[in-house]
């Protein structure tokens, strides 16, 4: 068996996809975007979005909101989208 | 309704005309993701309604985690359903385009980056590491065996009783210190045998324990772009660190492949 098929394609946590997808790149994304295309493109209020993942995976003391809780809602979210 | 384009990357005109993207379904669960061509290069895009994605339904909708979860959720789906097919430039959530208008000044303006950018990602891929120490047994060894712990514990040991005290837990910080900064050693050192065979790395930022729900602490967190064929040796080092470093309390976690997330973004030079 080949080291990659025992690891890949292995559940990712729900966590690590909001902090990858919507990471600070968004903010970044966001005025480079503004800065190119003119005024027209739609973007994520920036201040919301980064406020709603820092509560999430930064300064998150409120324990209900770990990885856990997090898997358990991405199971059945998948359950959902499949 | 006005007629929003959801960005999900781009890739070459050439690889995508090969593909059955159309099958896919959009961020909406309803609208099939088009290919839209630019020169070169094409674009993955799907129609979003202004009634969810406008800017102004984002600034509600990004509010409420619950959505964001999902949606984030199902763009990073899409995105590895179009990265297993494709040489990917993924885009971040919610790259919303107004008018296809706006999208074609953007894919004409960077047309040549877009090019450049593909040729590196073509052929690789990225994986993630997270490294987790128990800390233990790193705890112990410093507290018993490091020289400098050594000579003020001998120190302490000459002071009157109030003095002790107060000594000691600044001891106890001194080792935390020392803990941290022996787990950042061997966690550099990883990390410079993973570098050494990939095309390009990104640091990330590590979760505290509220975040990770895990015992361990998260020392290092990574992402690693490295060429198809590099992938085996670098999962074998891994694999090895891993059983090296299970008795001393490090778990090594890997992730892959993703989607070139971090290996993707236009430079501000570039962009102006």
């Amino acid at each position: 068996m080949s080291y990659r098929e025992n690891y890949e394609n292995q559940d990712i946590a729900l966590i690590d996809i909001l902090d990858t997808v919507l990471d600070k790149g968004v903010a970044i994304k966001g005025d480079i975007i503004i800065s190119i295309a003119g005024i027209d493109l739609v973007y994520v209020d920036l201040k919301v979005l980064i406020s709603s993942v820092e509560t999430l995976v930064q300064s998150s003391l409120d324990d209900s909101l770990n990885s856990k809780t997090l898997d358990s809602e991405k199971e059945a979210l998948e359950r959902v989208t499949k | 309704m006005e007629r929003l384009l959801y960005l999900y990357g781009i890739t070459l005109k050439e690889e995508a005309a090969s593909q059955s993207i159309s099958d896919l379904k959009g961020i909406d669960g309803k609208a099939g993701l088009e290919v839209l061509d630019y020169g070169w290069c094409s674009a993955i895009v799907s129609p979003v309604d202004e009634g969810e994605f406008g800017e102004e339904a984002l600034e509600t909708n990004t509010q409420q985690m619950e959505w964001v979860q999902e949606k984030a959720y199902l763009h990073h789906e899409i995105l590895m359903s179009l990265k297993n097919a494709l040489t990917l430039i993924p885009m971040k959530f919610c790259t919303i385009f107004q008018h296809e208008e706006s999208l074609k000044k953007k894919m004409d303006a960077h047309e040549k980056e877009w090019m450049t950018l593909l040729e590196k990602l073509k052929g690789k891929e990225e994986w993630n590491i997270k490294v987790f120490n128990h800390s233990d047994l790193l705890k112990e060894q410093v507290a018993d065996h490091h020289p400098e712990i050594q000579k003020k514990k001998e120190e302490i040991s000459q002071m009157s009783k109030g003095m002790q005290y107060l000594q000691r837990k600044k001891l106890d910080q001194s080792i935390e210190q020392q803990v941290l900064q022996e787990q950042q050693k061997y966690v550099r050192q990883l990390h410079s045998e993973w570098e050494a065979l990939c095309e390009d790395t990104a640091e990330k930022k590590v979760w505290n324990k509220n975040v990770t729900g895990k015992d361990a602490d998260m020392c290092w967190n990574g992402a690693y772009l490295i060429e198809v064929d590099k992938v085996e040796t670098f999962l074998k080092n891994i694999t090895n660190a891993n059983e090296q470093g299970e008795k001393a309390g490090w778990v090594i976690e890997v992730t892959g492949p993703w989607p070139p997330y971090h290996f993707s973004s236009l430079s501000k030079s570039e962009v102006d």
